[in-house]
């Protein structure tokens, strides 16, 4: 085993025990992290290793070697700490976990200044907005103001927040469609109770008036 | 391994696809148009965490945005034609890039979306990617190995799959692929995620005679992710992997609104276009 390596396994067992004691109180995600680390970090050895058998001698000593284990380590540890926070070594969990709610998300539907209602795409209003990031950060605002389950109140956590970041949204899109101003923004909660394969229920949360500054 | 006939000019092409890449998501996202947001919605990531609320104020506007963009693309366009030092260029566009993109997700989900094209761009700071089509070239110190380079790239590019694979394992086992729980990632994501209007994932969801094909398809991209880091070692291996892992990314926007190009495009970079290589010299 190179120094390198033995470094990376007294690494590992660093943020072995840093992720042990976040996951302690959930013994499937203990299970899990026990599973997890070591596969992890049995793949990225044999990897290395089958990489370096076909490679010439010292290879793994250039600089691209160097480095390619460098940011291999960190995606280790990345993939044990599960923090947003190790941008851009994140972990990778997707679609892992199975479902334990019913499908349930938040709707937006536009009234234009015609009169005109139509469904409301934050994600469409710029690339950088889209992949899931607007929505799920204005979900996760609607249900710690307890959308989820109830009408929106003025006098929820985060309320006027909501409401402004809805307002800028309105504005970009009316940027984009000047012909188009939209007048309101209702948020709709949709659920399906019944699973992936039964219908929609739709409540409406709130109508948010959004029209654009002059 | 399928880059043995991996040479100077090769691997300066995968710099300039790769850095064309980056082009393509930098100048067509205006994100600095973010400014328009409340600054309170904003939760730093990354480098921005950095900031204090004063300094990140005195950021928040479409100008200072506007001029990281630009400062970003500049080094882009240096590191991608190789003037003066390229190598140098790409490791400060790899700072300004993860910048970038920490932002973009301070407004929501964090999401893997560039963040495999982020980590082969460090990787390619590091190996001899401006021997051949840079404005300077660098000049080869002894022998270059450039299969090695390329099989560092598709390792960290690969590793990103294969720890997504052992995840679902090691959290669900193989009781996730006899479930109902990719028809629910399906619909979820269908409805939840507005990019695309795509409908079909909703019929997948109603339609529960497809769920066994679901959950087999499901099964197979899992072991085609669990295999990933080892693929390069075979032409074979390398085949299969690709006509699982393509179909599954050009699939993905339809039934489930996800869609990520950049992976797509440099699994065809890594895995694909080495498969069509013939000897050739530099």
């Amino acid at each position: 085993m190179t120094r390198g390596l033995r470094f990376a396994a007294a690494a590992l067992a660093a943020v072995a025990v840093a992720g042990g004691a976040r996951a302690a109180g959930d013994w499937r995600l203990i299970v899990a992290f026990l599973l997890e680390l070591p596969l992890v970090t049995l793949g990225l050895i044999t990897a290395w290793r089958l990489t370096r058998r076909h490679s010439p001698p010292g290879a793994e000593r250039s600089p691209v070697g160097r480095v390619a284990l460098i940011v291999s380590l960190l995606l280790v540890a990345g993939q044990v700490a599960k923090k947003k926070a190790t941008y851009p070594f994140l972990a990778y969990t997707m679609y892992g976990n199975a479902p334990s709610q019913p499908i349930g998300y938040y709707a937006y539907e536009a009234t234009l200044r015609s009169g005109e209602r139509q469904r409301f795409r934050p994600s469409k209003l710029l690339p950088a907005l889209g992949s899931a990031r607007i929505v799920r950060g204005l979900s996760r605002r609607l249900d710690a103001a307890g959308c989820a389950n109830a009408p929106l109140d003025p006098s929820a956590p985060g309320y006027e927040l909501i409401v402004e970041t809805l307002r800028s949204l309105a504005a970009l899109h009316a940027e984009r469609h000047p012909n188009a101003p939209v007048e309101r923004i209702d948020v709709i909660r949709v659920t399906r109770p019944e699973g992936p394969s039964g219908p929609e229920q739709r409540a409406e949360r709130s109508r948010i008036h959004v029209t654009p500054k002059s | 391994m399928i880059y043995e006939l991996a040479n100077a000019r090769r691997l300066a092409a995968t710099r300039c696809i790769i850095f064309c890449i980056w082009f393509w998501e930098l100048a067509r996202d205006p994100f600095e148009r973010l400014a328009a947001l409340p600054p309170a919605f904003f939760e730093p990531l990354g480098p921005w965490r950095l900031l204090t609320p004063a300094a990140l104020g005195a950021v928040w506007n479409e100008a200072s945005l506007l001029g990281l963009r630009l400062l970003t693309l500049t080094t882009l366009m240096l590191a991608l034609l190789g003037i003066g030092s390229g190598r140098a260029w790409a490791g400060g566009f790899v700072v300004l890039a993860t910048t970038c993109t920490s932002f973009v997700r301070g407004f929501g989900h964090v999401n893997h979306a560039q963040v495999q094209l982020l980590l082969v761009t460090i990787v390619l700071c590091a190996a001899p990617a401006w021997d051949a089509l840079a404005v300077h070239r660098d000049r080869p110190l002894g022998s270059r190995n450039y299969g090695f380079s390329f099989a560092m790239l598709a390792l960290v590019f690969a590793f990103p799959y294969f720890e997504t694979g052992v995840h679902r394992l090691a959290r669900e086992g193989a009781q996730l692929f006899v479930s109902d729980a990719i028809a629910h990632f399906i619909v979820r994501d269908t409805s939840v995620l507005d990019d695309f209007e795509f409908t079909q994932g909703l019929w997948l969801g109603e339609n529960t005679w497809t769920w066994p094909l679901l959950n087999l398809g499901f099964a197979l991209v899992t072991c085609a992710e669990l295999a990933a880091p080892w693929v390069h070692h075979r032409r074979l291996t390398c085949l299969l992997w690709l006509s699982v892992m393509l179909p599954f990314h050009l699939l993905s926007p339809v039934i489930m609104h996800v869609f990520f190009l950049d992976d797509a495009l440099l699994a065809l970079l890594l895995y694909g276009w080495p498969l069509s290589w013939k000897a050739a010299t530099d």
